[in-house]
């Protein structure tokens, strides 16, 4: 398997403060990859990077490179727009956008000036399929999104990604407000989606990193403590740090 | 004095002032109405005034006073808006939005009675549009032009930034966040504002004078002179010609002001069910 993803040295900074410390990492196509640590490690921060999202944060200064398959991300001349498509994101609290369940997944594909219904309606069908929600919103795709409940929202959230075609999704603790089923349902969907994507998961549950992964990084106070396969890392940790912070001995 | 008291009185005494100014709000309208209903009928809507408005009806003064406040809205909503617009999402919160903030604010404090002098020496005379219904529009346009711009800020502010994130992510440019995103959301409270500054409009006399003249025909082009009913009732009483008719202009002027009010929420209101 190739690498997806490549950073190389990288360095964040808000204001003077370094919020990310010489990082380097390359993650795999194909795979889940997890991100782990305590509050305040930088996971969302990093994630953020990605898909360039930081760049609405006018105090947020970057250094180093960022690769998506071997195209520098971080280059004056690359379209935020066409890298959102291809880098897609899932936030911690699901934001349906105010509107039907329909026009919320097809809010991607008209941006990019997709008007055919047709076409709108069976890439809303395939998202909705994909994000394990279809069965339950068939027969309302009119009614608000917003009248969804917790972890439909957050599955609505996943197909709106899904209906970008992206190559990577970005997931930033997507089930930290959600109930053991809608979590059980977001893992199942996970699963299915890594034999098409890259899936980059930022948790706070180690239990869940474990389950679900293939490979883990577990990020302390803005360093790249280890990273490596999931069965490594909970097994043989290289790093104390890693075996405190798993084992549950932290602090 | 014990707490529960103090709550007791505070409670009354609140409710003593909502009564207040309930009470004041429906004598004004009561007083107008009971005065003004008399003179009404199909022939003082619909003609035009005789002997300077003592007689007669005033047509021309109903055509006044929808397009005058018209021709200031159209002018000022999207000059409004685009500001509040660059304001809120193109500029970093600095010393120049507080100026330009500030700036809009003492706009908000100039009296009418001024911003009226400025539209006569800029439009009326050295633009050379006369007293005319584009002066008076542009005079107005200006006047509510600071209410356009406050209430569209605080509306775009309120749309929560969580929208734009997920708009962004999804792959869209910053206009296309902006109308589709970010505008709908605020759009009840633009259209508050625009409500308010209609009104504000409809209501003006001292400015409108000044601009648009006072002219009892009816305007067939922008650059004619025309009449509000709010000059036209302000004319009648001052001059002493008819106060029954200054009555009657009265009452269709808190009609129209009420209709108004009651379209633009009713709109309001029906775009919102889509949201929700």
């Amino acid at each position: 398997m190739e690498d997806k993803i490549v950073v190389k040295n990288l360095n964040l900074f808000f204001d003077k403060l370094c919020v990310l410390k010489s990082i380097n990492l390359n993650i795999k196509a194909n795979q889940i990859f997890s991100i782990i640590g305590p509050a305040g490690s930088g996971k969302t921060t990093f994630l953020r990077i990605l898909n360039r999202l930081n760049d609405l944060i006018p105090y947020v200064r970057l250094e180093g490179e960022v690769y998506l398959d071997d195209k520098n991300i971080y280059k004056e001349d690359i379209p935020l727009p066409w890298l959102r498509r291809k880098v897609g994101m899932v936030f911690a609290l699901p934001v349906p956008l105010p509107g039907t369940i329909f026009e919320n997944i097809a809010y991607g594909p008209k941006l990019q000036g997709m008007t055919s219904k047709t076409k709108l309606s069976s890439l809303v069908e395939k998202s909705l399929k994909s994000a394990f929600l279809w069965d339950e919103v068939r027969y309302k795709l009119d009614a608000s999104a917003l009248r969804l409940s917790g972890g439909q929202q957050q599955r609505l959230c996943i197909a709106r990604t899904l209906a970008l075609e992206p190559e990577v999704i970005l997931l930033d603790e997507p089930c930290s407000g959600l109930d053991p089923i809608s979590t059980a349902k977001i893992e199942e969907a996970l699963h299915e989606l890594k034999k098409n994507y890259t899936i980059i998961l930022v948790t706070n549950n180690t239990k869940q990193a474990a389950r679900v992964s293939d490979n883990i990084a577990f990020f302390l106070m803005g360093e790249l403590v280890e990273y490596g396969h999931v069965e490594q890392i909970f097994t043989v940790p290289r790093d104390k740090r890693t075996q405190d912070y798993i084992s549950g001995r932290f602090g | 004095m014990k707490p529960k008291f103090i709550e007791q009185i505070v409670k009354k005494m609140l409710l003593a002032g909502t009564g207040l100014t309930i009470l004041i709000l429906i004598f004004i309208i009561f007083y107008v109405l009971k005065n003004g209903l008399a003179v009404i009928d199909l022939e003082f809507l619909l003609s035009s005034p005789k002997e300077l408005g003592r007689t007669g009806g005033i047509f021309p003064c109903i055509i006044g006073t929808i397009i005058l406040p018209l021709v200031a809205i159209v002018i000022a909503t999207p000059l409004g808006v685009g500001t509040a617009i660059y304001l809120t999402e193109y500029t970093r919160e600095g010393r120049w939005t507080r100026i330009i903030r500030f700036g809009t604010e003492c706009l908000a404090g100039v009296p009418s009675i001024i911003f009226g002098l400025f539209g006569f020496v800029l439009f009326v005379v050295y633009l050379g549009f006369g007293w005319s219904i584009l002066s008076g529009g542009l005079t107005l346009a200006f006047m509510i032009l600071p209410t356009i711009i406050r209430t569209a800020e605080e509306s775009i502010k309120s749309v929560p930034f969580s929208y734009r994130e997920v708009s962004f992510s999804l792959g869209g440019t910053k206009w296309q966040t902006i109308t589709k995103v970010v505008l709908p959301g605020a759009l009840p409270g633009i259209v508050t504002g625009v409500i308010l500054s209609i009104g504000k409009s409809v209501g003006e006399t001292a400015s409108v004078i000044f601009t648009a003249g006072s002219s009892l025909l009816i305007p067939t082009s922008l650059f004619d002179s025309s009449r509000t009913m709010a000059v036209h009732f302000y004319l009648l009483a001052r001059e002493g010609i008819s106060m029954e008719n200054a009555y009657g202009t009265a009452a269709i002027l808190i009609i129209i002001i009420l209709l108004i009010n009651s379209v633009a929420y009713w709109l309001m209101h029906r775009f919102m069910a889509k949201f929700l």
